[in-house]
């Protein structure tokens, strides 16, 4: 009983999530999902997961990053919050203009974990210590542009409801582990991973209030 | 003295030398999207067209060299004034270059009213005050305006559905939820995106019977089998009634489509209705990631 009990301990030690991750905008969507494969997402690894990848790790190096990638730009499609709302609480139909502004195509996002961190902020964010050039997911989406499209629309909100805008989209992970070396030992090491929005979808809802 | 000439015949060599390295400078290559553009007009709309070029070092998208602009047709019968807003100017991969990327926008001349316009194959022109015009094809361009007749019918929700069929991401189809707020039936007879290229199939659309759609795309196909399908390509809305209903484009050629209207006729009794949404942009996508060449026009000005 005392073996189950320990074994059953262990097993539950090895499949829950090692690490924090850092925040990133695409960690807050309602819902992301990959397309095909078993690939997951860096949040969801467990230890079981990190230790497997480690073992993908060559040997030691002088100085510098040993990579593995897990997931190598896999398709996802996800859905964000709803961008906007009106409400019509009166007993007459109402015409409404509203306008809001897209978010940027091609941008990526990068979220981490263990000791491996960042430099800079918004658009000039990256790994420390030049992981990016190791990542080559992140190597290549480092040529993006950045193009905001506004929407202005006028559409009439019913009696007692309430407009909704959702926001769906595609893009693209790539995700795995890597270590950091100086001297042949080991100082740093953790989970890594690129998002890269592609397409976003735009649809609008009424619901009853 | 011997020193000198041959000093001076060495600094000329090295001058021709430079002068035959020295890369001349590329010709102008403009490339354009072959794209479905259909607006309903009203005097805050803004057009946009969008623009790859492999210099960023002549005129053409200097805003101050623009002295005018317009949308014309194939036959130049016509021409739909504009007035520039603003170019965005960025940087973007295409095919192995990196190109520059120009985002022009505009606001329509709409002093003498606004007036309905269909062009298949529109051209966007634009005028310099010392060289000569520049011709940019940008596909088809449509413009209506907002006309709405009866309110039997109203939106309830709308969601286009992308999809890919061979030259870059398009909006495949549209799924609507209508509302009949009327105590007869209602039918819809005709859904339209003012376009002429790509044409909704009413005929071929299908009906669910509890609003709603699904969050993702691979459950929203999943779904088709449980809907019913329409008669006679006309779509019945019973007394007090809450639909969604998917309607197919047909793409008659090629084009992409990413921001429309639409216009829903129908009819209650013997009387017409009409529902109109504004222009709406449903896909938000890169329009040179096509590795298709049909969507692209290339454009290589004197």
């Amino acid at each position: 009983m005392k073996k189950s009990l320990a074994f059953f301990m262990i097993l539950l030690f090895m499949l829950a999530p090692l690490e924090e991750i850092g925040a990133a905008e695409y960690l807050t969507y309602q819902s992301i999902h990959f397309k095909r494969g078993s690939h997951k997402m860096l949040a969801d690894y467990t230890n079981y997961d990190y230790n497997r990848h480690y073992a993908q790790l060559s040997g030691r190096r002088f100085w510098g990053w040993r990579t593995y990638a897990a997931s190598e730009n896999a398709p996802v499609y996800f859905k964000r919050d709803t961008l906007f709302i009106i409400k019509n609480e009166g007993e007459t139909p109402i015409h409404q203009n509203f306008q809001f502004k897209t978010s940027e195509q091609n941008t990526t996002q990068l979220s981490a974990s263990g000791s491996i961190g960042f430099k800079g902020s918004g658009e000039a964010k990256g790994f420390q210590l030049g992981l990016d050039s190791h990542v080559k997911a992140s190597a290549e989406t480092k040529r993006t542009s950045y193009v905001e499209e506004t929407v202005d629309i006028r559409i009439q909100v019913d009696p007692m409801t309430k407009l909704h805008i959702g926001v769906y989209g595609e893009g693209r992970i790539s995700n795995g582990v890597g270590r950091y070396y100086r001297f042949f030992k080991n100082t740093r090491s953790g989970g890594w991973e690129v998002f890269t929005l592609t397409t976003e979808y735009y649809s609008i809802e009424k619901v009853a209030l | 003295m011997r020193f000198i000439v041959a000093c001076v015949f060495l600094v000329c060599a090295l001058l021709a030398l430079l002068l035959a390295v020295s890369k001349a400078p590329a010709d102008l290559h403009i490339v354009s999207v072959n794209e479905t553009h259909t607006y309903t007009v009203r005097e805050e709309s803004v057009f946009a067209f969008e623009f790859l070029a492999n210099r960023d070092d002549t005129h053409h998208f200097l805003k101050e060299a623009i002295h005018g602009a317009g949308v014309v047709g194939s036959c130049n019968e016509k021409r739909y004034p504009l007035s520039l807003l603003s170019i965005e100017k960025n940087v973007r991969p295409f095919g192995e270059e990196l190109y520059h990327h120009y985002r022009l926008a505009f606001a329509p001349k709409i002093a003498g009213g606004i007036e309905k316009l269909a062009f298949s194959n529109a051209s966007l022109q634009l005028v310099y005050g010392r060289f000569p015009n520049l011709t940019l094809p940008i596909g088809e361009f449509n413009v209506t305006y907002e006309e709405n007749l009866g309110d039997a019918l109203t939106l309830q929700a709308v969601r286009s559905v992308p999809g890919d069929e061979g030259f870059g991401l398009s909006a495949f189809g549209v799924f609507l939820t209508l509302e009949n707020t009327a105590s007869r039936d209602v039918v819809v007879t005709e859904i339209s995106l003012n376009a002429q290229k790509v044409v909704p199939d009413l005929a071929s659309s299908l009906f669910k019977e509890d609003p709603g759609h699904p969050d993702d795309f691979d459950a929203l196909f999943s779904e088709y089998e449980r809907f019913n399908r329409p008669s006679d390509g006309e779509a019945i809305f019973p007394a007090s009634s809450t639909k969604t209903l998917f309607v197919p484009f047909s793409y008659l050629e090629t084009t992409l489509l990413h921001r429309y209207p639409l216009v829903i006729d129908y009819r209650l009794d013997n009387q017409k209705g009409r529902l109109m949404l504004n222009d709406f942009l449903f896909i938000n996508t890169n329009r040179f990631a096509s590795e298709n060449e049909e969507a692209f026009v290339h454009v290589r000005p004197d």
